[in-house]
């Protein structure tokens, strides 16, 4: 295989994965999980998101038994949640069994949202179901799939002109006519 | 003694079973090696059937460029894609002109005793032809002029006892 259609080949697969990471960008994400609570007052799960251009995370959750605490929090104040110190939440809503709800995210930044034990089940396992759905389109996604379009089309390119080249180029090296070996190529005869 | 190149054929089609192959021919004072520059990948894509057959089925592989004069003739010779006829092993050889151009026939025995015919259809590489336009010469000229040079080419190729028996109806 020559080079121009190593490189028209590369750059094509390379192109298609960047536009199939541009659509995965864009298309929402949806997800059904679930975690456990371990007994214990200071216990809680968290499920994180972020680097979203316009994020909007729909939630749907349920607890097995008992109630839950929810939290939304930015980075800086779930480290200060989990440090046991001063914080402010995005959304908060307490001694839950069930919810729906949707957040538009205040950034591109990350996002955490945080279960923990409710009211007067500090000492259970609680199991809590979530089933999100993640809309707005994710930056590193977009970018790297932009960038893999980019280069891949500027190898499919280069590579088309390559292979426009190539065959003239490789014209020359191969024989037009029978060639008598160690002869003179005989003069056409004379025409009538 | 050293085998020794007489000349070079460079384009005759022989048709495969997976579709026409192109082929240039060299030429010794021993054998006539048929090497494979171009083959379709039309059975093999046709195979797929339905809109991507038909898209892909005439596509080809890239032409091979063969340094006839400097290739290893044993080399040649052993890969599997091409074709070696021992002129000693050639029972009949024929040129003519048939409705689909000129075609060189071969029948020979292989090194196993069995009798084989090689079919080939003598085309023109694209640069002749456009030169020969060029020239001025009519298409079915060029032809007859370039199949009128495979012959002089197997004439100088054969044992003299083959080449008497060969058939020139062109």
């Amino acid at each position: 295989m020559n080079k121009g259609k190593v490189l028209l080949v590369v750059g094509v697969v390379l192109a298609l994965i960047g536009l199939a990471m541009i659509v995965y960008a864009i298309l929402p994400a949806e997800q059904t999980s679930s975690e456990t609570i371990p007994n214990g007052a200071q216990n809680a799960i968290y499920w994180s998101v972020g680097g979203l251009m316009n994020g909007n995370v729909s939630l749907n959750f349920s607890v097995d038994t008992g109630t839950v605490n929810v939290y939304v929090f930015d980075k800086t104040n779930y480290d200060n949640f989990g440090n046991g110190v001063a914080f402010d939440v995005i959304a908060y809503a307490p001694n839950l069994t069930a919810g729906v709800f949707s957040l538009d995210l205040p950034g591109s930044g990350q996002y955490y949202l945080v279960f923990d034990h409710g009211i007067y089940s500090q000492n259970i396992d609680q199991v809590v179901t979530v089933k999100v759905k993640i809309t707005g389109t994710s930056i590193m996604a977009l970018t790297v799939g932009v960038a893999l379009l980019v280069v891949g089309a500027i190898l499919a390119i280069v590579g088309v002109m390559m292979r426009r080249k190539e065959p003239a180029a490789q014209k020359t090296q191969g024989p037009t006519d029978v060639v008598m070996v160690g002869q003179q190529t005989p003069p056409p005869p004379p025409t009538k | 003694m050293q085998e020794r190149r007489i000349a070079v054929i460079p384009s005759v089609m022989i048709q495969g079973a997976l579709g026409p192959k192109e082929y240039g021919v060299l030429l010794t004072d021993q054998r006539s090696i048929f090497v494979l520059t171009r083959a379709t990948n039309a059975a093999v894509w046709g195979a797929l059937g339905g809109a991507v057959g038909a898209m892909v089925g005439h596509a080809v592989t890239d032409p091979r460029y063969v340094a006839y004069l400097e290739a290893d003739l044993a080399a040649l010779s052993s890969d599997d894609k091409n074709v070696s006829v021992p002129h000693s092993s050639i029972r009949k050889l024929g040129l003519e002109k048939k409705l689909g151009g000129y075609r060189l026939q071969i029948e020979y025995l292989t090194p196993e005793g069995k009798a084989k015919t090689l079919n080939a259809i003598l085309t023109l590489p694209p640069g002749h032809l456009k030169q020969k336009k060029s020239e001025g010469v009519k298409s079915k000229d060029a032809f007859k002029d370039y199949s009128r040079r495979v012959r002089e080419a197997y004439e100088h190729a054969l044992p003299p006892e083959i080449g008497a028996r060969a058939e020139w109806r062109i």
